[in-house]
């Protein structure tokens, strides 16, 4: 998630502080070993935020040599490029590229960059009718786990069919699984007299298999173009229907449908529309998931809610969900600093509830204000699933105790789905704790990249980090105002751990994680090593 | 900039609109409907194309069906009432039909049975190429795009392969300009690199076919209907590394900024690269005009420097100096120059110029439906109009005064909500200029503005034909030739006569044009592709203007 995000943003000189490094070697045609001339290289630092990037770039010349002197210590992205030839690579990281990291004063000089003869893979990709299927998004990935592909900057702005339906991909030699999605299914629902249907078809991996494991492997020589067809498999589809209720008279209701990819969690929005006069609402031609759906009525000031409804991908079509508006209750309660003598003013905190499934994509959080008496009253509360916020905190403040009617909710999360009601104590404290240190590469020298984040989490159900800290020059990192408790504790780079898109990469990721228990007002250092892809999978695989 | 192209439509929407409200009789015996799908340049019958009947009433369901082996088809079922009806098929379009309409309209009664149905489709044509370096050699990874001035056009796009080939497919006829921009890994947003072999990096910048960077310039490709234009060779422009530097002033500690190159013709492009000094330093910004700001966000304020005009070329732009001047409240009045410049009293639900039928967010509708007059600021620095999505109004009074609040320092045309005045001149305390257009690039320094606005519009009207006579559904387009400034453009479509009419003219000079249908340009200001044929117009007050226009015969 975040870390393919801060690629495209901008990008800063690492390390500045050092004996400069040197970096050089020779770049060779993979095929027969012979040097390659006149391939560009360009090594970058990424960095959130700051100023454009320092670049560093060489040239190879007639014995394929190149040099690059005087660089920072750091660890950089290694680009290559020459017309005609790919890299090659095992991408272990959010950014698909080879990254290097050099040390202070260290002198590389046989750096070996094996550069492939271009493959082409030109893809046609069919529906049943043999007819081509344009804007149709293609990923190709290596057949066995472990393998190759192309290195790119922009791999993930992955390939699309054209107008008609094809698409050429550069590759190098390697055996490939090909995918293709159609990235916009057509959401016009449209009845049919005459006996045809408009087709629903899922992600197809060539030749026109519905999973990876049935899709068989393409292979594609150094140097060769192979066109290859994908027919789009067919695919059952849903429908989801039924009726909103209590829609004020003239007041138009949107519908909004979100998928997900596992039962309650990650949800994306996929459509809306305007549920009809009548309240009615369908869509239609839905590919097999989880789905959730749920109605909202823009009123001003007041909007109306339904509680939202989950459906799972098992489901026949369904054409009687009922969505029922309301305006939501309020929820009032208390906020109070520990430690401090009863009556003492909090400050002027705002208390605001933001929903942890959907809502937040097409609603405004709950918010209010905390008087001088420490009360505050939230409005507009629904059916939903809640993390609670309080914002400013105290300097090293946190959310100690959030209680609804006398019970604990763990990690201010408040469960509302069964009815938005209750007394709100809300207790801070003052005494939180400290967290900072120095994460490092393997070997124990500080961490040169700076597109890497340390991730405090409260338990492995939490891990899309719930605290999370990124990592500055000499790879220093501190967390201020943590909660007292256990916590697991990991840092991953950009580069190296492996991808972090969903909350599954999260979990993986987390077997490499440390426990630690933090106590009030410590201030504790703590040192820790990069999380590898490798030791990951090492992990994973036991 | 798609806004201003979109407001010209409406009025093509517009009329569209009656039809499509009228209400559809409530009659259970439903109607049927059956037809022809033919190839609109060899006739035959198209087979497996894809027919949808679309209801415009509210709630009104979609119909669709597929073509037969001898391109028929056949739509059962249907409820009485309006329905628009289209057909689409891979590697095809639709043809504008006569008036410009793309679907064609049917009104179905109760058991109507409508059995004949012809509907055209036109085979999509491509473009090919090779991208090329200085020397000749191919280009690798360039992204090729076929550039209409208001970005891409729509799926096509190629990636240029190692023999720096590309084919720009689904490409409906016209002329295109064929833009290839370096996207490959030297493209990166970046300070030039640091090289200690003796070697120099390359900066290609986008060039359109003709070998050129400007838009204005590029060499047109025609292409005719289902065509297969070869052998588009576009050479890139090599140019030096050119720096951008300068100072921010004001920017608050641990502040994020963004520093926006707004482009007058659209495309903008932002870069954070600041300093914790408030010192910048951009490179390799791609040549042209732009209007240059710095924004951030103070609390929940968005704090913008005033906007500055540079050119970038192939030279260094150093020691620039961005400030912030801070918004103004402005309390103004209108003068009316005549009473028939007065809004109309407010009756019934007054119409400003409310979009009708146009989709509404989550939001729900417009809930201004009953708002009196009222002016409104647009900012037209590019930079500006960026992060200022909405423009600023302010009701006006029966007297004519107005307040704005908070108006960030730019440059503004001023628009008027009641449809019978224009604004002839605005005054800045005592600085008085012609035109909509007020410079509050500096703030207004506290001085009030006077608006003076006139109802004597001008009319320009005539008739449009090409070579076999008067042409029905024509699209004529009315260009300010201060259209950098305002972005003042209107289209109308002509009567089955061949006759259009502009009824409402601000005084001031223009160009005029018939237009091709799929052609945005003119609404971007470039009248290039129609130099033989424009007409320049000099609109004085109550002026009732005849030109007859000419069209370029249609590319097939």
């Amino acid at each position: 998630m975040r870390l393919t995000k801060l690629v495209l943003l901008l990008l800063t000189p690492a390390a500045l502080y050092a004996q400069p490094a040197l970096f050089s070697g020779t770049a060779v045609n993979a095929v027969d070993g012979q040097p390659l001339s006149g391939v560009h290289l360009k090594l970058f630092a990424v960095n959130v935020g700051g100023v454009p990037m320092e670049s560093y770039g060489a040239l190879s010349g007639r014995d394929g040599r190149f040099s690059i002197g005087a660089i920072p210590a750091g660890t950089y992205a290694l680009l290559v490029e020459k017309t005609g030839f790919v890299q090659m690579i095992v991408v272990t990281g959010a950014i698909p590229l080879d990254s290097i990291t050099l040390k202070a004063g260290e002198r590389i000089t046989d750096y070996k960059i094996e550069m492939t003869p271009r493959a082409t893979l030109a893809v046609r990709v069919v529906d049943e009718s043999g007819d081509p299927m344009p804007g149709v998004g293609l990923e190709v990935t290596p057949a066995s786990p472990g393998g190759r592909v192309a290195a790119s900057v922009s791999r993930r702005i992955s390939p699309f069919t054209d107008a008609f339906g094809e698409a050429r991909i550069a590759m190098g030699a390697g055996k490939f699984l090909v995918k293709a999605t159609r990235s916009n299914p057509n959401p016009t629902q449209e009845v049919r007299s005459d006996g045809s249907s408009a087709a629903a078809y899922g992600p197809t991996w060539y030749p026109s298999a519905t999973s990876a494991a049935g899709g068989a492997p393409v292979e594609l020589a150094a140097g060769s173009t192979r066109t290859v067809e994908i027919r789009m498999a067919p695919q059952r589809s849903m429908t989801i229907g039924g009726t909103v209720s209590n829609a004020p008279q003239g007041v138009p209701v949107r519908v909004y449908l979100f998928s997900g990819d596992s039962a309650a969690q990650r949800f994306n929005l996929t459509r809306n529309a305007m549920a009809r006069t009548d309240g009615t609402f369908a869509f239609g031609g839905l590919p097999p998931s989880y789905y959730r759906v749920q109605a909202l009525a823009a009123m001003e000031g007041a909007p109306l809610q339904s509680p939202a409804v989950d459906i799972g991908p098992d489901a026949a079509d369904l054409t009687n969900v009922h969505l029922a508006l309301s305006p939501g209750t309020q929820v009032a309660g208390t906020l109070a600093i520990a430690g401090d003598a009863p009556g003492t003013s909090p400050g002027k905190p705002t208390v605001k509830l933001t929903a942890l499934a959907t809502t937040q994509m097409v609603s405004a959080p709950s918010s209010a204000p905390v008087d001088a008496e420490g009360s505050f009253r939230l409005s507009g509360v629904f059916q939903e699933k809640y993390q609670l916020t309080v914002d400013p905190l105290p300097e090293g403040g946190y959310v100690k105790v959030v209680a609804l009617d006398g019970q604990e909710m763990p990690n201010g999360e408040l469960d509302f789905r069964r009815g938005a009601q209750g007394t709100l104590k809300i207790t801070l404290g003052r005494d939180g704790a400290e967290l900072s240190g120095t994460v490092m590469e393997k070997d124990g020298s500080p961490l040169g990249t700076l597109v890497a984040i340390v991730i405090l989490a409260p338990d492995i159900d939490h891990i899309v980090p719930k605290r999370e800290g990124m990592v500055q020059p000499g790879g220093k990192y501190q967390l201020k105002g943590i909660r007292p408790g256990k916590y697991q504790l990991f840092a991953i780079d950009a580069f190296r751990s492996g991808l972090s898109n969903s909350a599954e990469d999260f979990k993986k990721l987390a077997v490499a994680a440390e426990e630690i228990e933090i106590k009030a007002g410590e201030k504790v250092v703590k040192d820790l090593k990069l999380v590898l892809k490798e030791d990951v999978d090492a992990r994973t695989k036991k | 900039m798609r806004a201003r192209r979109n407001s010209s439509l409406l009025a093509l929407a517009a009329s569209l609109h009656a039809w499509a409200q009228a209400p559809a009789p409530s009659s259970a015996e439903p109607a049927s409907v059956e037809g022809m799908v033919t190839h609109a340049v060899s006739g035959a019958p198209v087979v497996r194309a894809h027919v949808l009947l679309r209801g415009t009433a509210r709630d009104a369901k979609t119909y669709g069906a597929i073509t037969t082996a001898e391109g028929t088809f056949a739509i059962s079922g249907i409820p009485p009432g309006n329905y628009y009806a289209t057909v689409d098929r891979v590697g095809f379009f639709m043809p504008a039909l006569p008036g410009g309409r793309n679907s064609v309209q049917l009104s179905l009664k109760a058991k109507d049975k409508k059995e004949d149905l012809k509907l055209q489709l036109a085979p999509l044509g491509s473009i090919s190429g090779r991208v090329v370096d200085a020397k000749g050699d191919p280009v690798e990874g360039a992204t090729v795009t076929p550039d209409t001035g208001q970005g891409a056009n729509g799926q096509a796009r190629e990636v240029s392969d190692d023999q720096g080939r590309f084919r720009l497919a689904g490409l409906t006829p016209g002329k295109y300009r064929v833009k290839a921009a370096n996207t490959t890994l030297s493209s990166l947003p970046s300070l030039p690199e640091i090289r200690t072999d003796g070697t120099v990096e390359v900066r290609y910048v986008p060039t359109y076919y003709g070998g050129v960077t400007d838009f204005k310039s590029a060499t047109r490709v025609e292409l005719g209907t289902g065509a297969e234009v070869n052998g588009i060779e576009i050479a890139m422009v090599r140019l030096p590394h050119v720096r951008i530097s300068g100072r921010v002033q004001g920017v608050p500690a641990e502040t994020r900024v963004a520093l926006i190159f707004g482009q007058v013709n659209g495309g903008s492009r932002s870069s954070s690269g600041i300093r914790k000094d408030g010192t910048f330093e951009v490179w390799d910004i791609d040549p042209g005009k732009y209007v240059l700001s710095a924004g951030w966000t103070a609390g929940d304020q968005r704090v913008q420097t005033s906007p500055f005009e540079i050119e970038i070329g192939e030279s260094h732009i150093d020691r620039l100096e961005l400030r912030v001047v801070p918004p103004s409240d402005l309390a103004g009045s209108i003068l009316f120059e005549d009473e028939a410049a007065r809004p109309p009293t407010p009756k019934q639900g007054a119409q400003q110029g409310q979009a009708p039928n146009m989709p509404q967010g989550p939001q729900g509708p417009g809930m201004a439906a009953n708002r009196g007059p009222r002016i409104e600021l647009r900012a037209v620095d590019p930079a500006i109009m960026m992060v200022q999505n909405s423009g600023l109004s302010s009701d006006v009074g029966p007297e004519g005064g107005f307040q704005l609040k908070g108006v960030a320092a730019a440059r503004y045309g001023v628009t008027l909500t009641w449809p019978n005045a224009w604004v002839k001149s605005i005054s800045l305390g005592s600085q008085t200029v012609e035109g909509n257009v007020v410079n509050l690039r500096d703030g207004s320094g506290g001085a009030a503005l006077t608006v003076l606005v006139s109802s004597a519009f001008g009319t320009i009207s005539g008739k449009v034909s090409d070579a076999s006579g008067p042409v029905a559904g024509a699209r004529v387009v009315l260009v300010s030739e201060d259209w950098i400034s305002t972005g003042d453009n209107s289209m109308t479509v002509t009567e089955e006569t061949g006759v259009y009419k502009f009824p409402r003219v601000r005084p001031g000079k223009y160009r005029i044009a018939a237009i091709e249908a799929g052609d945005s340009a003119p609404f971007m200001g470039v009248l290039d592709d129609y130099e033989d044929i424009f007409a320049r117009v000099d609109v004085r007050p109550k002026d009732q203007l005849t030109k007859d226009l000419k069209r370029h015969a249609p590319i097939r």
